[in-house]
């Protein structure tokens, strides 16, 4: 069946929010989430007439984002995003804004999850946020089955203890 | 408990992302022909605003931040579209056959720090030599470079604004008016002789994406007006449009030189549902018709692409234009195997992996070759986490220092 530039539109419209929520979470960053979305976006404009014959396209969206992720946080700036985002932790104002080009809030949670290896994060964040079976996320990281329930079950104990020493150290933290 | 709530703490925090507006999807479309795969047709009146440059250093010493001499350029308003700057010279000669990677340790990268400017830096130790500062009102978003190791092109916007942060501009600019580009020129320790703008076209005509000649003679710049790119003489100013037919487009970021007359290419789909002859395709810029008629096909999409993954552009060409160094990426089940391999440019004939392959979950690629002997004999590839160099046959693994793997590599920096 042939393929319709317009198409893209109407799956633009239906999965960019969702995309760009998952990688926000996983990024911590609102710009840099923005750029991610948009460039695995735009990379599916330019191949739609192979990505719309698949059979969950978001899925391939997803994954380049996913990728995009793990080059991102290769970059220097998420360095300097965890420790001012640890600082705005650490110093327990909920209001504290951990960038300054347009972020996301800091919250203990933003805190702890950001402080997760990013294959966990990843992980959490596609299962928690996402809602996706662990089938698909073992698709999505190309990872096994196995290997996502570990890093669910690691990651979900760390961000439960690390929530807890933060709820102890930072009562005013939201 | 922990897990019921989790779902609603982590939307929460995220809504303001995703309450936001849908980006246009010109957005996309603008990426894309960043990227050079560019897909939207738009039909305007050209209207190039020149600027004619007058020369100047105004590198900075490492550590300085101040000018270390020679004259500042200020832009001049021209009317031709493209009006040449006429301090253009040749390039120094290639690496001899067979030459160290040695001899070329230099980097440069484009756009480093918040005043837009570049750097250079040695591959193999990582060491800073220098770090220059923007021409006046410019800032650099692209670098290409010769075959002499020595002579590089940046591309850089002007007119346009910079974010106010903590009281000074910083980033990219916002709406810019004309696109320069500058030669740099380094000495054999690294440091720049000279930076002077050669050309500047109005930023509606160019897009990333561009490519310098072994001679530095030959600019090809994308051309966001017609989706194809444009060769022009930095000698004498003479230019030719390619403008792709068939609704197909030219990734800009594909753009590889051989000698100053044979151009590589990545042709793409664009709008045509059935396009002709995708994949890598080298041209000849004296043969007559259009780009499909004056070029050819050397590499099928197909047989460096595998289904399901997202290639990325940035083959290389090498100098003498008998190969062709592509980075391939296949599907293998769940995963993707991805190397890069070294094809005959007369024949699109496989000749060899230049790096070993690896595994990797993601769509893509994260091999990429950066930089060839004349005759691709000797290449540096990094691939995965480790930079590897092909000898002939032999493949070895060597210490290297990209900056900013990841999510632009291929446009982070030039070798």
């Amino acid at each position: 069946m042939p393929v319709q530039t317009d198409d893209f539109g109407e799956f633009y419209e239906a999965s960019y929010r969702r995309v760009v929520g998952l990688v926000a979470a996983i990024v911590g960053d609102r710009q840099q989430a923005e750029d991610i979305a948009q460039e695995a976006f735009s990379r599916a404009l330019t191949r739609w007439h192979r990505v719309a014959r698949y059979e969950l396209p978001e899925a391939w969206v997803r994954r380049v984002a996913l990728r995009l992720t793990v080059d991102a946080a290769r970059r220097a700036r998420r360095a300097r995003i965890m420790s001012t985002l640890l600082a705005a932790g650490q110093r327990g104002a909920s209001s504290d804004r951990y960038d300054a080009h347009d972020p996301l809030q800091a919250t203990a949670l933003s805190v702890a999850l950001m402080r997760l290896p990013l294959p966990q994060r990843q992980v959490l964040v596609l299962y928690y946020l996402a809602d996706l079976p662990v089938d698909d996320i073992a698709r999505d990281c190309g990872i096994s089955v196995g290997t996502v329930r570990a890093r669910l079950a690691a990651a979900r104990h760390r961000l439960h203890r690390e929530l807890t020493e933060s709820d102890e150290e930072v009562p005013n933290v939201r | 408990m922990f897990d019921d709530s989790l779902h609603g703490q982590l939307a929460d925090w995220v809504r303001p992302v995703t309450s936001l507006p849908i980006p246009d999807i010109r957005v996309l479309r603008r990426r894309a022909r960043r990227r050079g795969m560019r897909r939207v047709v738009t039909v305007a009146v050209v209207t190039i605003v020149v600027a004619a440059v007058a020369g100047g250093v105004t590198a900075s010493r490492a550590g300085t931040g101040r000018p270390a001499g020679g004259r500042h350029v200020a832009p001049q308003t021209a009317s031709p579209r493209i009006v040449t700057h006429g301090r253009w010279q040749p390039a120094g000669p290639l690496p001899s056959a067979g030459a160290s990677p040695a001899v070329a340790p230099y980097i440069v990268i484009p756009g480093y720090g918040g005043a837009g400017g570049a750097q250079v830096r040695n591959m193999f130790t990582g060491r800073t030599i220098v770090t220059i500062k923007p021409l006046p009102g410019q800032y650099v978003i692209g670098a290409a470079a010769a075959g002499d190791d020595r002579t590089f092109v940046l591309q850089a916007e002007m007119g346009g604004q910079q974010q106010e942060f903590g009281g000074g501009k910083v980033g990219p600019q916002q709406n810019p008016t004309t696109i320069a580009f500058d030669e740099l020129r380094l000495g054999s320790d690294g440091r720049p002789l000279s930076l002077v703008t050669l050309l500047t076209v109005s930023a509606r005509d160019a897009m990333a994406g561009f490519a310098i000649s072994q001679d530095a003679s030959m600019l090809a710049y994308a051309n966001s007006q017609n989706n194809g790119f444009e060769t022009v003489s930095l000698a004498t100013g003479a230019r030719r449009s390619w403008a792709p037919p068939d609704s197909g487009t030219v990734s800009g970021t594909s753009l590889s030189w051989a000698g100053d007359q044979t151009l590589a290419f990545e042709w793409l789909a664009g709008d045509n549902r059935h396009p002709p002859g995708l994949g890598l395709r080298v041209l000849n810029i004296d043969a007559p018709g259009n780009l499909l008629q004056a070029s050819r096909l050397v590499i099928p999409y197909g047989q460096y692409c595998g289904a399901t993954a997202a290639c990325q552009d940035g083959q290389l060409l090498t100098p003498d234009g008998s190969k062709m160094l592509v980075t391939r990426v296949a599907a293998d089940g769940q995963d993707y195997a991805d190397s890069v391999a070294e094809y005959s440019a007369s024949t699109g004939q496989r000749l060899a992996d230049v790096t070993p392959t690896i595994q990797t979950p993601y769509a893509g690629p994260p091999c990429v070759p950066l930089w060839t002997d004349p005759s691709g004999d000797q290449v540096i590839s990094f691939c995965g986490e480790h930079g590897e160099r092909y000898d002939d046959g032999h493949l070895s693994r060597v210490t290297l220092h990209p900056p900013m793997y990841g999510l632009n590599f291929g446009a982070a920096f030039v070798w």
